[in-house]
Protein backbone atom coordinates (compact mmCIF):
# COMPACT_ATOMS: atom_id res chain seq x y z
CA UNK A 1 0.00 0.00 0.00
CA UNK A 2 1.28 3.45 -0.87
CA UNK A 3 1.65 5.85 2.05
CA UNK A 4 -1.42 7.97 1.39
CA UNK A 5 -3.85 5.32 0.17
CA UNK A 6 -4.70 4.62 3.77
CA UNK A 7 -8.11 6.27 3.59
CA UNK A 8 -9.91 8.05 0.74
CA UNK A 9 -9.22 11.76 0.59
CA UNK A 10 -6.00 11.66 2.61
CA UNK A 11 -3.69 12.29 -0.34
CA UNK A 12 -5.94 15.20 -1.39
CA UNK A 13 -5.76 16.59 2.13
CA UNK A 14 -1.97 16.47 2.21
CA UNK A 15 -1.79 18.42 -1.06
CA UNK A 16 -4.60 20.87 -0.20
CA UNK A 17 -3.59 24.54 -0.16
CA UNK A 18 -6.98 26.28 -0.17
CA UNK A 19 -10.18 26.03 1.82
CA UNK A 20 -11.90 24.60 -1.24
CA UNK A 21 -9.30 21.87 -1.62
CA UNK A 22 -9.38 21.04 2.09
CA UNK A 23 -13.17 20.87 1.97
CA UNK A 24 -13.15 18.63 -1.10
CA UNK A 25 -10.74 16.24 0.61
CA UNK A 26 -12.75 16.10 3.84
CA UNK A 27 -15.89 15.51 1.80
CA UNK A 28 -14.31 12.44 0.18
CA UNK A 29 -13.13 11.15 3.57
CA UNK A 30 -16.52 11.71 5.23
CA UNK A 31 -18.50 10.16 2.39
CA UNK A 32 -16.24 7.11 2.38
CA UNK A 33 -17.75 6.07 5.71
CA UNK A 34 -21.28 7.24 4.96
CA UNK A 35 -21.48 10.84 6.21
CA UNK A 36 -22.79 13.43 3.76
CA UNK A 37 -22.28 16.55 5.86
CA UNK A 38 -19.24 17.62 7.85
CA UNK A 39 -17.56 20.62 9.38
CA UNK A 40 -14.13 21.68 10.49
CA UNK A 41 -12.89 24.69 12.40
CA UNK A 42 -9.53 26.00 13.48
CA UNK A 43 -9.68 28.20 16.55
CA UNK A 44 -6.95 30.53 17.63
CA UNK A 45 -7.26 32.02 21.12
CA UNK A 46 -6.29 35.68 21.32
CA UNK A 47 -6.51 38.23 24.15
CA UNK A 48 -9.56 39.74 22.39
CA UNK A 49 -11.27 36.36 22.09
CA UNK A 50 -11.10 33.34 19.80
CA UNK A 51 -10.76 33.68 16.04
CA UNK A 52 -12.53 30.96 14.07
CA UNK A 53 -11.62 29.68 10.62
CA UNK A 54 -14.33 27.35 9.40
CA UNK A 55 -15.10 25.14 6.44
CA UNK A 56 -18.30 23.18 6.41
CA UNK A 57 -20.79 21.34 4.29
CA UNK A 58 -24.00 21.84 6.19
CA UNK A 59 -27.60 21.24 5.12
CA UNK A 60 -29.29 24.24 3.51
CA UNK A 61 -30.42 26.71 6.16
CA UNK A 62 -28.39 25.10 8.94
CA UNK A 63 -25.65 27.76 8.95
CA UNK A 64 -27.76 30.12 11.08
CA UNK A 65 -27.80 27.47 13.84
CA UNK A 66 -24.19 26.44 13.29
CA UNK A 67 -22.91 30.01 13.61
CA UNK A 68 -25.26 31.06 16.43
CA UNK A 69 -22.92 31.80 19.39
CA UNK A 70 -25.61 30.95 21.96
CA UNK A 71 -26.34 27.56 20.38
CA UNK A 72 -22.61 26.91 19.99
CA UNK A 73 -21.90 27.58 23.65
CA UNK A 74 -24.69 25.29 24.85
CA UNK A 75 -23.92 22.40 22.52
CA UNK A 76 -22.86 19.43 24.71
CA UNK A 77 -20.59 18.03 22.00
CA UNK A 78 -18.68 21.31 21.79
CA UNK A 79 -18.58 21.57 25.58
CA UNK A 80 -16.99 18.11 25.78
CA UNK A 81 -14.44 18.39 23.00
CA UNK A 82 -13.19 21.81 24.04
CA UNK A 83 -11.56 20.10 27.02
CA UNK A 84 -10.51 16.81 25.44
CA UNK A 85 -8.77 15.30 22.44
CA UNK A 86 -11.05 12.25 22.65
CA UNK A 87 -13.69 11.84 19.97
CA UNK A 88 -17.37 12.12 20.85
CA UNK A 89 -20.03 9.85 19.36
CA UNK A 90 -23.36 11.62 19.41
CA UNK A 91 -26.97 10.88 18.60
CA UNK A 92 -30.38 11.64 20.08
CA UNK A 93 -29.54 9.76 23.28
CA UNK A 94 -26.36 11.80 23.77
CA UNK A 95 -28.21 15.14 23.60
CA UNK A 96 -31.04 13.85 25.80
CA UNK A 97 -28.60 12.60 28.43
CA UNK A 98 -27.11 16.12 28.53
CA UNK A 99 -30.54 17.75 28.87
CA UNK A 100 -30.45 19.15 25.33
CA UNK A 101 -33.36 17.32 23.70
CA UNK A 102 -34.69 20.58 22.22
CA UNK A 103 -31.31 21.34 20.71
CA UNK A 104 -31.30 17.90 19.09
CA UNK A 105 -34.83 18.38 17.75
CA UNK A 106 -33.72 21.55 15.99
CA UNK A 107 -30.65 19.84 14.53
CA UNK A 108 -32.48 16.72 13.45
CA UNK A 109 -35.04 18.82 11.55
CA UNK A 110 -32.11 19.58 9.23
CA UNK A 111 -31.14 15.91 9.04
CA UNK A 112 -28.34 16.20 11.60
CA UNK A 113 -29.21 13.01 13.47
CA UNK A 114 -25.89 11.45 14.45
CA UNK A 115 -22.21 11.98 14.10
CA UNK A 116 -18.68 11.81 15.41
CA UNK A 117 -16.63 14.85 16.39
CA UNK A 118 -13.05 15.18 17.60
CA UNK A 119 -10.66 17.98 18.50
CA UNK A 120 -6.96 18.57 18.83
CA UNK A 121 -5.69 21.09 21.35
CA UNK A 122 -2.23 22.45 20.68
CA UNK A 123 0.17 24.73 22.49
CA UNK A 124 -0.33 28.45 21.98
CA UNK A 125 -4.11 28.29 22.26
CA UNK A 126 -4.70 26.63 18.91
CA UNK A 127 -7.46 24.09 18.42
CA UNK A 128 -8.78 22.13 15.47
CA UNK A 129 -12.13 20.33 15.26
CA UNK A 130 -13.56 17.97 12.65
CA UNK A 131 -17.06 16.51 12.73
CA UNK A 132 -18.77 14.05 10.41
CA UNK A 133 -22.55 14.08 10.71
CA UNK A 134 -25.86 13.89 8.92
CA UNK A 135 -28.90 11.70 8.41
CA UNK A 136 -26.85 8.64 7.51
CA UNK A 137 -23.74 7.15 9.06
CA UNK A 138 -25.61 4.61 11.22
CA UNK A 139 -23.47 1.79 9.87
CA UNK A 140 -20.23 3.67 10.57
CA UNK A 141 -21.37 4.09 14.17
CA UNK A 142 -22.43 0.46 14.60
CA UNK A 143 -20.49 -1.52 17.23
CA UNK A 144 -18.75 -3.46 14.45
CA UNK A 145 -17.37 -0.41 12.65
CA UNK A 146 -17.22 2.33 15.30
CA UNK A 147 -13.59 1.77 16.31
CA UNK A 148 -12.51 2.03 12.66
CA UNK A 149 -14.65 5.14 12.12
CA UNK A 150 -13.06 6.86 15.11
CA UNK A 151 -9.57 6.02 13.82
CA UNK A 152 -10.60 7.34 10.42
CA UNK A 153 -11.85 10.60 11.96
CA UNK A 154 -8.75 11.11 14.10
CA UNK A 155 -6.48 10.60 11.10
CA UNK A 156 -8.49 13.08 9.03
CA UNK A 157 -8.38 15.50 11.96
CA UNK A 158 -4.58 15.35 12.26
CA UNK A 159 -4.16 15.99 8.53
CA UNK A 160 -6.83 18.71 8.50
CA UNK A 161 -5.02 20.53 11.28
CA UNK A 162 -1.79 20.49 9.28
CA UNK A 163 -3.54 21.72 6.13
CA UNK A 164 -5.76 24.33 7.77
CA UNK A 165 -3.24 25.81 10.20
CA UNK A 166 -1.38 28.10 7.72
CA UNK A 167 -4.66 29.36 6.24
CA UNK A 168 -6.15 29.97 9.68
CA UNK A 169 -3.11 31.86 10.92
CA UNK A 170 -3.16 34.04 7.80
CA UNK A 171 -6.87 34.73 8.30
CA UNK A 172 -6.26 35.62 11.94
CA UNK A 173 -3.65 38.15 10.84
CA UNK A 174 -6.18 40.10 8.76
CA UNK A 175 -9.27 39.30 10.85
CA UNK A 176 -10.00 42.97 11.52
CA UNK A 177 -9.46 44.06 7.90
CA UNK A 178 -12.76 44.70 6.16
CA UNK A 179 -14.57 47.20 3.98
CA UNK A 180 -16.23 49.87 6.17
CA UNK A 181 -19.97 49.49 6.70
CA UNK A 182 -22.35 52.28 5.80
CA UNK A 183 -24.49 53.75 8.62
CA UNK A 184 -27.56 51.91 7.27
CA UNK A 185 -25.70 48.59 7.11
CA UNK A 186 -24.51 49.08 10.69
CA UNK A 187 -28.05 49.91 11.84
CA UNK A 188 -29.45 46.76 10.20
CA UNK A 189 -26.74 44.64 11.79
CA UNK A 190 -27.36 46.22 15.22
CA UNK A 191 -31.11 45.52 15.09
CA UNK A 192 -30.37 41.94 13.96
CA UNK A 193 -28.04 41.59 16.94
CA UNK A 194 -30.91 42.83 19.10
CA UNK A 195 -32.98 39.88 17.93
CA UNK A 196 -35.10 41.62 15.31
CA UNK A 197 -36.10 39.87 12.10
CA UNK A 198 -35.58 41.53 8.72
CA UNK A 199 -39.27 42.44 8.68
CA UNK A 200 -39.14 43.99 12.16
CA UNK A 201 -35.95 45.88 11.28
CA UNK A 202 -37.68 47.16 8.15
CA UNK A 203 -40.58 48.47 10.25
CA UNK A 204 -38.23 50.23 12.67
CA UNK A 205 -36.07 51.82 9.96
CA UNK A 206 -39.01 52.51 7.62
CA UNK A 207 -37.47 50.49 4.82
CA UNK A 208 -38.72 47.52 2.83
CA UNK A 209 -37.87 44.02 4.06
CA UNK A 210 -36.03 43.35 0.78
CA UNK A 211 -33.83 46.41 1.36
CA UNK A 212 -32.94 45.26 4.88
CA UNK A 213 -32.06 41.79 3.55
CA UNK A 214 -29.93 43.42 0.87
CA UNK A 215 -28.08 45.49 3.50
CA UNK A 216 -27.46 42.36 5.58
CA UNK A 217 -26.15 40.49 2.53
CA UNK A 218 -23.74 43.37 1.92
CA UNK A 219 -22.64 43.29 5.56
CA UNK A 220 -21.93 39.56 5.33
CA UNK A 221 -19.92 40.09 2.17
CA UNK A 222 -17.89 42.95 3.67
CA UNK A 223 -17.18 41.03 6.88
CA UNK A 224 -16.47 37.80 4.95
CA UNK A 225 -19.22 35.92 6.73
CA UNK A 226 -21.69 33.36 5.45
CA UNK A 227 -24.73 34.05 7.62
CA UNK A 228 -26.47 36.72 9.70
CA UNK A 229 -25.43 35.01 12.93
CA UNK A 230 -21.79 34.96 11.89
CA UNK A 231 -22.00 38.63 10.86
CA UNK A 232 -23.43 39.56 14.25
CA UNK A 233 -20.75 37.60 16.11
CA UNK A 234 -17.96 39.17 14.07
CA UNK A 235 -19.55 42.63 14.28
CA UNK A 236 -19.53 42.41 18.09
CA UNK A 237 -15.95 41.11 18.13
CA UNK A 238 -14.80 43.99 15.93
CA UNK A 239 -16.70 46.58 17.95
CA UNK A 240 -18.84 47.62 14.97
CA UNK A 241 -21.98 46.99 17.00
CA UNK A 242 -22.64 46.62 20.69
CA UNK B 1 27.32 18.62 36.76
CA UNK B 2 23.77 19.95 37.05
CA UNK B 3 20.80 17.70 36.55
CA UNK B 4 19.72 19.47 33.38
CA UNK B 5 23.13 18.91 31.80
CA UNK B 6 22.98 15.22 32.69
CA UNK B 7 19.49 15.00 31.23
CA UNK B 8 20.73 16.63 28.05
CA UNK B 9 23.54 14.09 27.73
CA UNK B 10 21.14 11.20 28.27
CA UNK B 11 18.76 12.66 25.72
CA UNK B 12 21.61 13.09 23.26
CA UNK B 13 22.73 9.50 23.80
CA UNK B 14 19.18 8.30 23.23
CA UNK B 15 19.02 10.25 20.01
CA UNK B 16 22.25 8.72 18.77
CA UNK B 17 21.05 5.20 19.63
CA UNK B 18 17.62 5.67 18.07
CA UNK B 19 17.32 4.17 14.61
CA UNK B 20 16.57 6.54 11.76
CA UNK B 21 13.82 5.50 9.38
CA UNK B 22 12.57 7.00 6.16
CA UNK B 23 8.83 7.21 5.57
CA UNK B 24 8.93 4.13 3.34
CA UNK B 25 11.02 2.18 5.87
CA UNK B 26 8.56 3.12 8.58
CA UNK B 27 5.60 1.90 6.55
CA UNK B 28 7.51 -1.27 5.66
CA UNK B 29 7.83 -2.31 9.31
CA UNK B 30 4.13 -1.89 10.07
CA UNK B 31 3.40 -5.57 9.42
CA UNK B 32 6.19 -6.51 11.79
CA UNK B 33 4.87 -4.47 14.70
CA UNK B 34 3.09 -6.31 17.47
CA UNK B 35 1.43 -5.32 20.72
CA UNK B 36 4.25 -5.64 23.24
CA UNK B 37 2.84 -4.06 26.37
CA UNK B 38 -0.47 -2.77 27.70
CA UNK B 39 -0.95 -0.73 30.83
CA UNK B 40 -4.27 0.11 32.44
CA UNK B 41 -4.46 3.40 34.30
CA UNK B 42 -5.24 2.63 37.96
CA UNK B 43 -8.69 3.70 39.02
CA UNK B 44 -10.26 3.36 35.58
CA UNK B 45 -12.72 0.68 34.48
CA UNK B 46 -14.08 -2.07 36.70
CA UNK B 47 -16.28 -0.86 39.53
CA UNK B 48 -15.17 2.71 38.86
CA UNK B 49 -17.56 4.69 36.72
CA UNK B 50 -14.55 6.06 34.86
CA UNK B 51 -13.99 4.60 31.36
CA UNK B 52 -10.95 2.37 31.04
CA UNK B 53 -7.85 4.18 29.92
CA UNK B 54 -4.19 3.34 29.63
CA UNK B 55 -1.15 3.12 27.46
CA UNK B 56 -0.02 0.66 24.82
CA UNK B 57 3.34 -0.15 23.25
CA UNK B 58 3.77 -1.73 19.84
CA UNK B 59 7.26 -2.96 18.98
CA UNK B 60 8.99 -4.44 15.97
CA UNK B 61 9.99 -8.12 16.18
CA UNK B 62 13.08 -7.72 14.00
CA UNK B 63 14.22 -4.32 15.24
CA UNK B 64 13.35 -4.16 18.90
CA UNK B 65 14.41 -0.52 19.08
CA UNK B 66 11.58 0.43 16.72
CA UNK B 67 8.53 0.95 18.85
CA UNK B 68 5.53 3.24 19.14
CA UNK B 69 3.42 4.01 22.16
CA UNK B 70 0.35 6.03 22.86
CA UNK B 71 -2.35 6.59 25.46
CA UNK B 72 -5.81 5.18 24.77
CA UNK B 73 -9.28 5.56 26.24
CA UNK B 74 -12.41 3.44 25.99
CA UNK B 75 -15.05 5.59 24.28
CA UNK B 76 -17.80 3.00 24.48
CA UNK B 77 -17.65 -0.55 25.85
CA UNK B 78 -15.02 -2.34 23.77
CA UNK B 79 -14.36 0.68 21.53
CA UNK B 80 -11.01 2.41 21.95
CA UNK B 81 -9.57 5.66 20.60
CA UNK B 82 -6.17 7.29 20.73
CA UNK B 83 -6.31 9.70 23.66
CA UNK B 84 -4.22 12.37 21.94
CA UNK B 85 -3.19 11.96 18.29
CA UNK B 86 -0.58 14.70 18.84
CA UNK B 87 1.16 12.66 21.53
CA UNK B 88 2.00 9.38 19.80
CA UNK B 89 5.58 8.52 20.71
CA UNK B 90 7.98 6.79 18.35
CA UNK B 91 11.35 5.50 19.58
CA UNK B 92 13.08 6.31 16.32
CA UNK B 93 14.07 9.28 14.22
CA UNK B 94 12.18 9.94 10.99
CA UNK B 95 14.17 11.29 8.09
CA UNK B 96 13.33 12.63 4.66
CA UNK B 97 14.98 11.34 1.45
CA UNK B 98 17.94 13.68 2.00
CA UNK B 99 18.57 12.26 5.48
CA UNK B 100 17.31 15.27 7.41
CA UNK B 101 14.90 14.75 10.31
CA UNK B 102 11.33 15.56 9.29
CA UNK B 103 9.46 18.36 11.07
CA UNK B 104 7.42 17.67 14.17
CA UNK B 105 4.25 18.23 12.17
CA UNK B 106 5.18 15.70 9.46
CA UNK B 107 6.33 13.24 12.12
CA UNK B 108 2.99 13.53 13.89
CA UNK B 109 1.12 12.79 10.66
CA UNK B 110 3.30 9.78 9.84
CA UNK B 111 2.92 8.29 13.32
CA UNK B 112 -0.84 8.73 13.06
CA UNK B 113 -0.81 6.95 9.71
CA UNK B 114 1.11 4.03 11.21
CA UNK B 115 -1.25 3.73 14.18
CA UNK B 116 -4.24 3.82 11.83
CA UNK B 117 -2.78 0.81 9.97
CA UNK B 118 -2.32 -1.27 13.12
CA UNK B 119 -5.12 -3.55 14.38
CA UNK B 120 -4.44 -2.10 17.80
CA UNK B 121 -8.04 -1.63 18.92
CA UNK B 122 -8.90 -5.31 18.37
CA UNK B 123 -5.65 -6.48 19.99
CA UNK B 124 -6.24 -4.22 22.97
CA UNK B 125 -9.82 -5.46 23.37
CA UNK B 126 -8.60 -9.07 23.26
CA UNK B 127 -5.88 -8.35 25.80
CA UNK B 128 -8.26 -6.63 28.21
CA UNK B 129 -10.82 -9.42 27.83
CA UNK B 130 -8.17 -11.99 28.71
CA UNK B 131 -6.89 -10.22 31.82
Amino acid sequence: MKPLELIPGLAMLVRAKTKGEIGAAIDVAARSIGFVTWSTMFVQDTPAGPIFTTIEKNPSGYDDIYYDPVVFRSDPVMQTIKRSNLPVVWDQGYYESHGRAEHYEKMSSFGMRRGITAALHMPGGKHCVVGFDGPDGAEALSPRLLAGSLGHLQLVLAHTEAALRPLALAEADDFDQHEPLTPRERECLQWTANGKTAWETAQILKLSEATVSKYLDQVAKKLRCVSKSQSVAKGIRLGIIA
Amino acid sequence: MGLSQADNLIAAADTIAAPALSELELLAIVDDLHQAEVRLTPGTGGAAAIPRAGWVLWACQERAACSLSWAWCEIEPGVFAVEDPMAIEGAFALIDPSGVQVSASVRMLLLNQVVRRLPWQARLAAHLAAT
